[in-house]
């Protein structure tokens, strides 16, 4: 029997090589995009697969080539870590002639792979971290933030409703980018006069939140706002639902949502959610097409950061073709001077600071019965100018360019 | 208000009251896994990956067949305890005769294999199951809202515990079984098909878990990851039961539930590791665990 563990260790060993392969030699010849996410990890379904899709519909809404070069995508997976995410950046930007790299959910990965791209002077734009600092201390001359920020995400939710809701109770994932959405929300909330009945901070990948939601009931707020990700949200919404929660009068919003999931979750589980999306795909029939376009190609509807990575992508291959270079320092220049418009962002413009500036949308989960086909999933609370969502240019962001 | 230790009663029964159904679900799970241990010496890693798979048939017959939940409540784990079979059959069977370790490996090796082919199958965000109509709603207690489904897990999980216990350990193929456990060539010699007895315990034992997959399919997301999260704490209250001891696994799933619900109350921070702070001195004082024998 011993004479088996060594093959079983060379099994192994071929099945993790084969995860790990994919990366090609770059052509000098050719634009090369390289897209850095979550190939299989946790956030996979939400971000990556469906960014390579994306990528590529915007190269070849494009034309499939730039300057009379032929366009290429690489794509890498990050494994949600940081060190992985620096290596591939540095292979891709020294070795391998990348000229741009996207995607990046996870804000960790975006922050290593921004000082990468800083430290060369290369372009960067990310369409999935949303740490606050990658415009603000962590902005870059060559680096542009397109996803929203956990800032505006839920400081424009907790905005919107607490207009008529004045009593908070904050459900928390207990490490940094659920805090920073708390601090977001808790914020605007102060600001607008409303209050904060209790928090409660659940560890990351709870499995049953009935203790917490108990507190929540007992809180007497009016509101209950859940400050976490992925499948934390799912499983909180479901359980609150099991618990009663919406019988005892709480309204439940999202700080952190997106429209995909809202399929994840039975009818009474998710109806009457309210959450803010930097992509609304029934906002013009422009939208909506490209959002079936996606499906059609996917088999699933388009992400929030999904879609973020199309526009991402396909304003680079515009200002390329403005500038009439690859030269980092030049596109950036074009990415700023031209105007956003594609399908995805609708109308936007590029902020000094990197910040891509859009409209956000507050939105309600319709029920189920109200629902008349995939797209029909949400209607809209409120649309949100970016200048308001966004709010001013972070006082710690320092451009030395 | 009246108060104890400074919390208030309310607090103290509900989070009591919710130990209790987490407790419940545990002592389902870690009395698959024990009872596998104690007839098979096989350390079944591959027990969270068929709790998830049970929780996925369900969820597929209802989205594939339109099977509702209480005819899945018994085909998920007649089809879990089938896939068990199979895999007790054509590979298990081949490591009894070597160290526990090699058990261990293969079944770990299964769970990832499980693991990973849901996952690239149905993705990772996790699937809708509804709670059946006849448990919707609940009833308020007063200190509490205790939702219809969740005093349904209690009962039903508690009724199979105990049934499974009483069979193993009252009667007379309880009986055979603990004997074929001791010394298998003698209770071969006595006519007894040992082999067929073990591979259906293994079916058994495995079932189990896609009977707790199914209670859990209505409470937590139907999630390819869903028995990685979970099979730690079971296993840690296997070991603190004793190794192979069925009653063990029953009470020590349902106190440690119950002493979890109490941390939840009183230091809400110590929540998730109480359970292995315990397993760490159960095995210092008692290695065999709380109810195990020394082998």
């Amino acid at each position: 029997m011993t004479k088996r563990a060594p093959t079983m260790a060379v099994a192994a060993g071929c099945l993790l090589l084969a995860c790990a392969g994919g990366t090609a030699r770059a052509a000098g010849d050719s634009v090369i995009i390289g897209l850095l996410d979550d190939l299989s990890g946790p956030t996979a379904d939400l971000s990556g697969k469906g960014k390579v899709v994306a990528a590529q519909m915007a190269i070849d809404d494009f034309g499939g080539s730039v300057l009379g070069k032929p366009v290429k995508l690489l794509a890498s997976d990050h494994q949600n870590k940081p060190e992985i995410a620096s290596t591939q950046a540095r292979e891709w930007y020294d070795r391998d002639g990348v000229d741009m790299i996207t995607g990046m959910s996870n804000s960790a990965v975006a922050l290593a792979v921004r000082a990468i791209a800083r430290e060369r002077g290369k372009v960067d734009v990310i369409a999935g971290g949303t740490a606050d600092s990658l415009v603000g201390a962590d902005c870059s001359p060559t680096g542009i933030l397109w996803t929203a920020t956990a800032r505006a995400i839920a400081g424009t939710t907790a905005a919107v409703v607490s207009q008529t809701e004045k009593s908070w109770f904050m459900l928390t994932v207990d490490y940094s980018g659920g805090k920073s959405l708390e601090a977001a929300a808790v914020e605007v909330l102060k600001s607008k006069g409303a209050t904060v009945a209790g928090i409660a901070r659940h560890p990351f990948n709870t499995a049953d939140f009935s203790s917490f939601l108990l507190q929540a009931q007992s809180s007497g707020a009016k509101v209950l706002a859940l400050s976490n990700t992925g499948n934390d949200t799912l499983t909180a919404l479901k359980q609150a639902n099991e618990f009663g929660i919406r019988e005892s009068g709480m309204s439940i919003v999202g700080l952190y949502f997106d429209t995909t999931q809202i399929r994840a979750l039975e009818d009474a589980a998710v109806k009457g959610l309210i959450y803010t999306s930097s992509f609304f795909w029934n906002r013009d029939a422009q939208a909506t097409a490209w959002a079936k376009r996606f499906m059609d190609q996917r088999g699933a509807l388009p992400s929030q950061s999904q879609a973020a990575t199309y526009s991402s992508v396909l304003h680079y291959l515009k200002a390329v073709k403005a500038a009439g270079t690859t030269d980092s320092a030049k596109v950036i220049a074009e990415m700023r001077r031209i105007p956003v418009e594609d399908p995805v962002t609708g109308k936007g413009w590029i902020r000094e600071d990197g910040r891509v500036m859009y409209d956000m949308y507050v939105m309600k989960a319709k029920p189920r019965e109200a629902m008349t086909g995939p797209l029909d999933v949400v209607e809209l609370v409120k649309t949100v100018p970016a200048d308001e969502a966004f709010g001013p240019v972070s006082t710690e962001c320092h451009l030395k360019s | 208000m009246v108060q104890l230790l400074g919390i208030p009663p309310q607090a103290l029964f509900g989070q009591l009251l919710l130990g209790l159904i987490n407790g419940s679900f545990y002592a389902l799970l870690s009395l698959g896994l024990a009872v596998i241990f104690g007839m098979l010496n096989v350390v079944n890693m591959a027990h969270g990956a068929l709790y998830m798979v049970g929780a996925f048939l369900a969820w597929l017959l209802m989205t594939h067949a339109g099977i509702g939940y209480w005819p899945a409540l018994v085909l998920a784990p007649l089809m879990v305890g089938a896939i068990g079979l199979l895999l007790e059959r054509t590979m298990l069977r081949r490591l009894y005769k070597v160290d526990h370790l090699y058990g261990l490996l293969l079944t770990f090796g299964l769970a990832l294999i499980f693991e990973g082919i849901f996952r690239h199958q149905y993705g990772v965000s996790g699937q809708p199951y509804p709670i059946p109509d006849l448990l919707k709603g609940g009833s308020n207690l007063g200190f509490m809202f205790l939702p219809t489904y969740r005093g349904w897990v209690v009962a039903f999980s508690l009724l199979v515990c105990f049934g499974t216990w009483y069979a193993i350990e009252r009667t007379r193929l309880g009986a055979y079984l603990r004997a074929a456990t001791e010394n298998p060539t003698l209770v071969q010699a006595f006519g007894i098909n040992v082999p067929v007895m073990v591979s259906l315990t293994y079916g058994f034992g495995v079932a189990l878990a896609g009977l707790a997959g199914v209670l859990a399919a209505p409470i937590y997301q139907v999630n390819p990851l869903m028995g990685s999260n979970l099979i730690i704490v079971v296993f840690a209250v296997v070991v603190i039961g004793g190794m192979g001891s069925i009653l063990g696994a029953i009470v020590t799933g349902l106190g440690l539930g119950l002493l979890e619900g109490l941390t939840k109350v009183f230091y809400p921070e110590a929540a998730n590791i109480v359970v292995f702070v315990i397993m760490a001195v159960v095995l210092m004082i008692k290695p065999a665990g709380l109810f195990g024998r020394e082998r």
